[in-house]
């Protein structure tokens, strides 16, 4: 049976990431695997306690989009599988907003498309936040950079 | 009014959305007299800096400068922040 090289899914309701991954693991099995988890902060862009964060996203172009660079990279890398989940809706703090779980045969390739993969989440697909604090609402204007 | 061959079907999304009050609205192309995304967004009268929009055109990345054509679907959409 072939391997499914990858799959993307947007959750609209809350979901568990382990139970994910466990379930996507029984059939990608490969010696390498690397997990981001990204959860709702619980402090807004300007320091205020969040009360939820809004997800919206342009439904049709989010996908494709995903799926277009997903693709890609199996092009390139033949021991590849990802799975990447992104939450839309509201959500409440701590919660996951993303996962993204990528296998390959070596942890070099793991580790690299997992980041890849979460930058072009943040950066080259239609997601907007909005952050809901006890005083109102408020646009997210820019993402966070990559930094340590 | 819809499936009119000489529509377009305009989409705004977050911010822009809430700021101008509607997310779709349909266009005759014959009033963009250059047929240009530019000019959509100046004849709906979205005034943002120009490097803050992103431009798709039937759910592709496209540009400011794309020349539009009767019933695609044309989004107008601020930065992404997702992730």
């Amino acid at each position: 049976m072939d391997k499914i090289k990858y799959k993307f899914k947007i959750a609209t309701d809350p979901f568990d990431p382990y139970r994910e991954i466990e379930k996507w693991e029984i059939n990608n099995q490969m010696a390498a695997m690397s997990i981001f988890i990204g959860r709702v902060r619980e402090i807004d862009q300007f320091g205020s306690q969040l009360k939820q964060l809004e997800i919206h996203h342009y439904s049709g172009l989010t996908e494709k989009l995903i799926e277009k660079h997903l693709s890609e990279i199996t092009k390139k890398i033949e021991s590849f599988s990802a799975l990447v989940i992104h939450r839309v809706g509201f959500i409440d703090p701590l919660e996951p907003i993303v996962l993204i779980a990528v296998r390959a045969d070596k942890r070099g390739i793991a580790n690299q498309y997992c980041s890849e993969i979460l930058e072009v989440t943040k950066f080259k697909v239609p997601f907007w936040k909005k952050e809901w604090t006890d005083t109102g609402s408020s646009w997210v204007k820019n993402n966070t950079v990559l930094s340590t | 009014m819809k499936n009119n061959a000489s529509q377009i079907k305009v989409l705004l999304f977050a911010e822009l959305s809430e700021k101008y009050g509607w997310d779709e609205k349909y266009l005759s192309l014959d009033l963009i007299e250059d047929k240009k995304a530019k000019s959509i967004l100046k004849h709906i009268n979205i005034n943002v800096a120009h490097q803050s929009i992103i431009v798709a055109i039937n759910k592709e990345i496209s540009s400011l400068e794309a020349t539009v054509k009767d019933n695609d679907e044309v989004a107008f959409m601020p930065i992404f922040t997702g992730g």
